[in-house]
């Protein structure tokens, strides 16, 4: 107990040490804390599954996955398959029709779903809940909102204007499974009201669909792939004519992470790089961390050392020493870790915002889990301690007695952990401001078309014949310019058109449009010659490139060279959807009359409120529709959620350097104080000799600067090597400008010289002789 | 009760080799107070720190009691130093973080001393070196007369049969260097063996005997 009073006093009286010491270590904690459980929860995604091992999902490499009667087809094929669940997951409008409906998220799942699947049903059997047509499985909170105290078992839903029943309630699906959040689950049947027809379920070539498979105890599925796909070339046109040429499955806990690739957009995912990132950072905050508070503790234990010498001439050994000093690093590290986690509960929103998930750090804090963080905090105070203990207890008696002691360490080591700042706060520095120009460069990138006052509305209850009186009352509204119907957008990246010509594949986009799109879009169109009619196209440049044009009647063959079709015009090759994924072919057509949109274009007058315009569009329209869901957005916003998940680790760098460069300040800061303290003697002696104060200024400032020039050598390959390997995941980047890595060596030369200024500038103006009485 | 022979500490860095102390031989018997004089590096503190069990000699002998003591390891010379021998200094040497109370206290914990008995033996000693009122403070607070009787109190705690003092008076004026004269003269009456390092006549005139050092030799003993 004396041992840790005399300790709190040191630190009462070192209160700079102390603030520093530990701001800069709860504050990395944080991160640590935040960044780990985050981690944990990303790699334990689907862990809690009780068939986890035997669940597969079934992929391919065209990334368009399959049609609804593959899976049955499969099960019957494949005698080791116990069991199937079609997954389709999306928003829907709820509510009776002609009232007001509101949005919710829709689940459709084959009724194996509980049984294969181990979601928690609070009310209703697993294996019956949902077996029956137009049955609805709601979860926990989702019938606190709707039926507050009511029993809603038996009670209807209205699902896309269709009648359901409530069979059963389910606790609400956690985020730590790959299966997406959803307010309810429903029958697998009724996707039909979402695609509006039986022939999605019976269609083997409408692709798109999610399936995952269960194999029976003991059997191992992705070894039966290569027969299934034998199979598949036999049955199915979109294998025999090569479109695809691969079939797996994919073990549940894989899929999460790689699904992805495969076009899964039905399920959550994350990447393995990115987890790897994240550990890397939570990592390096550690060392840094640590280094910082070693570095700190180091610089002032000859303050400590008088001290240890002491105990030591009175009798106190040295192991006694070393373990007293440890219990001051666990006190020290424990109250930091208690700190930390209090930030981090602070801090939770932002982060579950940036990093798109759930925390939820109360709940997760399980024992084990707090076993690991008391095993954390003590080896953490081991690692901070040991270096500083085994200094500071190494001071020889002896130097009190000679009346000769120095508060001087041997601080080349520290010097070395200084550069190691230096460095780290560089490369990140770099790294962040390439990343953010990198977000900043996707989202202005020149698309090709207009962004700016464009409101997309998905047409969830227009009907043909509605289009031309709802146009007029949108033209009604004042700043209204234009309105477009169209069947697909190049935000949205309108309906893919997949055949093969002369033996070579050709995969179109292609949009039904009016002449409105066009104006609207800024898409203008090259003609050919030929008067664009209801069967004629316009292609862009790269399509028409592609597709063997006879040039004399300016024709290409279509679906599967059976048709011939004319070109009226070619249109510049605009990027639709996001940029790294390259579309090369792209061709419109005019919309047909019967033909339903799926999209209402509103362009207003530039410099007019777009968002109060936008809510009386939603007004117009759910009067118009009696009730329908509003779903629009703005293409520029669109644009920008395209590159949300660079946005957000742009977020995560900058928070991180920021943070880096914030320790790396006041260590420099309290480093100054404890090594100019160290020199006082020599800058008096230099002082008395007839330095002047701005000699001594450049003297003491010069150490700094060397050791940012260092840590700019070691800075500048790291970063540039880690940036070239992130930049390869993009086909649309900026270049690895030299400003950038000059930008941020100065940046860090700067704040070393703010920080380490105040105190040098008052070592330099000290009267020399109140430093030569010291001593 | 010290017994030295033939001791030579020789400091050696690359260039040059210092002979501290040159084949020196002493004897201090029980319950006696001697003071070391001598002009600045003629080895008085090199031979208060061997004394000390702080540092070993290059080569010979040093008996205390009745055990040879001079080539003892670290470790071993804290364990024999514990409790035997009591130490003063002229910069007084006190914990900054620590009470007058704990200041004093320290050495007991290292023996082990119980709680209770720690208490009673530290309010004895205070009372004894007049400071008790001050137990509460801490060194910074003290004048430098009050901080050497805290150190001379934290050197007596443990009732070491040793007291070696190096330059006790050398901070303090007059007033305050008499005051602790007085209470160094007191202990060795009650039997406390005292080794002294001054530059001072009048504070060597308190001892019994005077060894007077130069260029690492014994020049005189003088018997007082």
């Amino acid at each position: 107990m004396l041992n840790l009073k005399t300790y709190l006093k040191f630190l009462s009286r070192n209160k700079l040490y102390t603030f520093v010491s530990i701001v800069g270590f709860s504050v990395s904690l944080m991160f640590v804390i935040i960044l780990g459980l985050y981690v944990r929860q990303q790699l334990s995604v689907d862990d809690f599954q009780k068939n986890r091992d035997r669940i597969f999902l079934m992929t391919h490499d065209n990334k368009t996955n399959f049609g609804n009667p593959v899976a049955p087809y499969v099960k019957e094929n494949t005698p080791e398959v116990e069991s199937f669940v079609r997954i389709v997951s999306r928003e829907i409008a709820l509510g009776q029709k002609g009232n007001d409906k509101i949005k919710a998220k829709a689940l459709f799942a084959d009724s194996t779903f509980f049984r294969v699947f181990s979601f928690k049903l609070i009310e209703g059997n697993p294996s019956q809940v949902l077996e029956a047509q137009k049955s609805v499985v709601i979860t926990r909170s989702f019938a606190a909102k709707t039926f507050g105290a009511e029993n809603p078992i038996g009670k209807s839903l209205f699902i896309e204007n269709s009648e359901h029943t409530i069979t059963g309630i389910m606790e609400d699906i956690p985020v730590n499974t790959i299966i997406t959040d959803a307010d309810f689950v429903v029958n697998y049947n009724s996707i039909t009201l979402v695609f509006g027809g039986n022939w999605v379920l019976d269609t083997p070539s409408n692709f798109g669909f999610t399936m995952f498979f269960m194999a029976k105890p003991g059997t191992y599925l992705p070894s039966k792939a290569p027969v299934l796909l034998e199979a598949f070339k036999k049955d199915f046109w979109f294998f025999s004519r090569g479109f695809s040429d691969d079939l797996k499955f994919m073990p549940l806990k894989e899929a999460y992470f790689e699904a992805e690739n495969y076009g899964n957009m039905e399920l959550r995912h994350n990447s393995r790089t990115t987890i790897t990132v994240y550990m890397a950072i939570a990592i390096l905050i550690l060392v840094i961390a640590l280094l910082n508070y070693i570095n700190l503790t180091v610089a002032q234990a000859g303050f400590r050392g008088k001290e240890s010498a002491i105990k030591k001439l009175l009798g106190c050994g040295k192991s006694r020493l070393i373990s007293q000093l440890l219990a001051e690093s666990l006190l020290i590290t424990a109250v930091t870790f208690i700190a930390g986690l209090l930030l981090a509960f602070l801090a939770e929103p932002f982060f579950n915002n940036v990093l798109n998930t759930s925390l939820d750090l109360a709940y997760q804090f399980t024992p084990s889990v707090i076993g690991i963080c008391i095993l954390f905090v003590v080896i953490i105070s081991l690692l901070a301690g040991i270096i500083p203990a085994l200094i500071i207890s190494s001071f020889n008696p002896l130097e009190v007695v000679k009346g000769t002691f120095s508060r001087k360490v041997k601080s080349s080591y520290s010097k070395g952990l200084i550069i190691f700042q230096y460095t780290v706060a560089i490369a990140l520095l770099i790294c962040a401001i390439f990343i953010q120009r990198q977000s900043r460069f996707l989202i202005n990138y020149d698309v090709g078309y207009n962004r700016e006052g464009i409101l997309e509305i998905n047409n969830t209850g227009l009907d043909t014949t509605q289009l031309d009186g709802f146009k007029a009352k949108l033209l009604g509204i004042p700043g209204v310019d234009l309105v477009s119907f169209s069947c697909g957008t190049p935000l949205d990246g309108g309906n893919n058109n997949s055949y093969d010509l002369d033996g070579e594949q050709f995969s179109f986009q292609e949009f039904y449009v009016d002449s409105a799109f066009f104006k609207i879009y800024g898409i203008t169109i090259d003609p050919t010659g030929i008067p664009p009619s209801n069967d004629t196209w316009w292609l862009n440049e790269k399509g028409y490139k592609a597709v063997h044009v006879d040039e004399a009647t300016q024709t290409f063959s279509v679906w599967g060279g059976e048709y011939r079709a004319q070109i009226a015009g070619i249109f510049n090759d605009f990027k639709i959807r996001k940029l790294d994924q390259d579309y090369n072919q792209l061709r419109m057509r005019w919309r047909r009359n019967g033909e339903t949109p799926w999209q209402i274009i509103v362009k207003m007058s530039p410099g007019s409120d777009y968002y109060s315009m936008a809510r009386r569009v939603e007004e117009e329209y759910t009067q118009y529709t009696g009730g329908e869901l509003f779903e629009a957005r703005f293409v520029d916003e669109g644009i920008q959620r395209n590159y949300e998940s660079v946005q957000k680790m742009s977020s995560i760098m900058s928070a991180f350097t920021l943070l880096t460069i914030v320790i790396m300040v006041m260590g420099v800061f309290a480093m100054s104080l404890y090594l100019i303290r160290q020199k006082e003697k020599e800058i008096a002696l230099r002082k008395i000799n007839g330095a002047t104060e701005g000699e001594v200024l450049l003297l003491l400032n010069k150490d700094s600067l060397k050791r940012v020039a260092i840590a700019f050598v070691i800075a500048c390959p790291a970063a540039y090597y880690a940036m070239t390997k992130w930049f390869e995941n993009f086909s649309y980047k900026i270049g690895l400008s030299w400003w950038v890595f000059v930008l941020a060596g100065l940046a860090v030369l700067f704040l070393t010289l703010v920080s380490v200024s105040y105190m040098t500038w008052k070592a330099a103006r000290a009267n020399p002789v109140d430093s030569l009485k010291g001593e | 009760m010290i017994k030295i022979n033939d001791l030579r500490k020789v400091f050696r860095t690359e260039e040059v080799e210092t002979i501290a102390l040159n084949n020196i031989a002493m004897e201090v018997k029980e319950g006696e107070f001697v003071a070391i004089m001598g002009p600045s590096g003629c080895g008085k503190s090199t031979l208060l720190n061997i004394l000390g069990l702080l540092d070993n000699p290059t080569s010979g002998e040093y008996w205390l009691d009745t055990k040879e003591v001079g080539h003892l390891k670290e470790k071993e010379r804290t364990q024999t130093r514990k409790g035997k021998i009591g130490f003063v200094f002229q910069s007084f040497n006190l914990i900054e973080e620590m009470t007058v109370y704990e200041n004093v206290e320290l050495p007991l914990t290292y023996l082990k001393v119980k709680a209770s008995e720690r208490k009673k033996r530290v309010e004895e000693v205070l009372r004894r070196m007049n400071i008790s009122h001050r137990a509460g403070h801490f060194p910074n607070q003290l004048s430098g007369g009050q901080q050497q009787r805290v150190a001379i109190a934290r050197a007596v705690i443990a009732n070491p049969k040793l007291i070696l003092a190096d330059e006790p008076t050398g901070n303090l004026d007059s007033k305050n260097g008499k005051d602790v004269m007085d209470l160094l003269t007191e202990l060795n009456r009650e039997g406390t063996t005292i080794v002294m390092v001054t530059h001072s006549q009048h504070d060597a005139s308190f001892a019994h005997r005077i060894v007077n050092l130069f260029d690492g030799q014994i020049v005189t003993e003088v018997q007082m």
